[in-house]
């Protein structure tokens, strides 16, 4: 995964957001943000809140809970992984167990076009949130480069 | 155990969470001796896909409730699959639960 990383410098976000800011906020930044960079289209932000309605993606996981949002490939012009770290968690509903909330500090909104291979991206990224020791160095990072630096390590 | 189990992942499609916890589950089994086949299929096609390929367990990463009909599988979340935690829970689970449909 180190050359042909799906993170992107510019994807990384650090957001300085307010305790009772909704996961609709959170994702309309995220939709927002990724059809400005050129990684989706101007449909994504819609898609992306739509999936997440239907069918949420909060996950319990120690030591930080976290939100993997993502919509049908059809959406999406170039792949990324985008990465959110929140200031203030924020709730998500659980993915299955969906009636229940889980406060989410961290989100792996993944986007990629048809034909990517997702399987294995999925794994990257719950390797990641699986792995302590990085997502301890995450919580600690102080600024989009260095969450960037340290997703890249994996 | 030597029956070739049919389990059936199914997912919101698009990520393909599905095929990973299919995979994660098979190479579990297969540790414990169980063979199984795997599938999957987003909720959309789900109804069909379980009414021809008759899986004994389905796990889903969608909520459970969304799988209109089952016949007679048993659902399972497959979300320890993804996290890690409680997998090898499931695991156990998985292979009691098929170990009650030999007679």
């Amino acid at each position: 995964m180190k050359e042909d990383s799906l993170f992107k410098e510019d994807a990384v976000f650090l957001l300085d957001n307010r305790a009772d800011d909704t996961a609709t906020d959170i994702l309309k930044m995220i939709g927002n943000k990724m059809t400005e960079l050129g990684y989706a289209k101007e449909s994504f932000k819609e898609a992306l809140l739509e999936r997440e309605a239907k069918y949420p993606t909060g996950l319990r996981i120690e030591p930080y809970s976290v939100a993997i949002p993502h919509t049908d490939p059809g959406h999406i012009y170039n792949p990324c992984i985008c990465v959110v770290k929140l200031k203030e968690g924020v709730e998500f509903h659980e993915m299955v167990n969906t009636q229940a909330l889980v406060r989410v500090n961290f989100i792996f909104c993944i986007a990629l076009p048809e034909g990517e291979k997702q399987t294995n991206v999925l794994q990257h990224v719950m390797g990641i949130a699986g792995n302590r020791e990085m997502m301890e160095a995450l919580n600690k990072a102080e600024n989009p480069e260095e969450i960037y630096r340290i997703v890249c390590e994996c | 155990m030597a029956s070739n189990y049919r389990i059936l992942a199914v997912c919101g499609a698009g990520l393909a969470t599905s095929t990973h916890v299919a995979k994660t589950l098979q190479s579990g089994l297969e540790k414990k001796g169980v063979s199984c086949q795997i599938r999957t299929c987003s909720v959309a096609e789900s109804s069909g896909v379980i009414f021809q390929y008759k899986p004994q367990v389905i796990l889903a990463t969608v909520s459970v409730n969304s799988i209109e009909d089952p016949h007679g599988a048993k659902v399972y979340s497959g979300v320890p699959l993804l996290t890690g935690i409680g997998s090898q829970k499931l695991f156990d689970d998985v292979v009691a639960y098929l170990e009650t449909l030999e007679d």
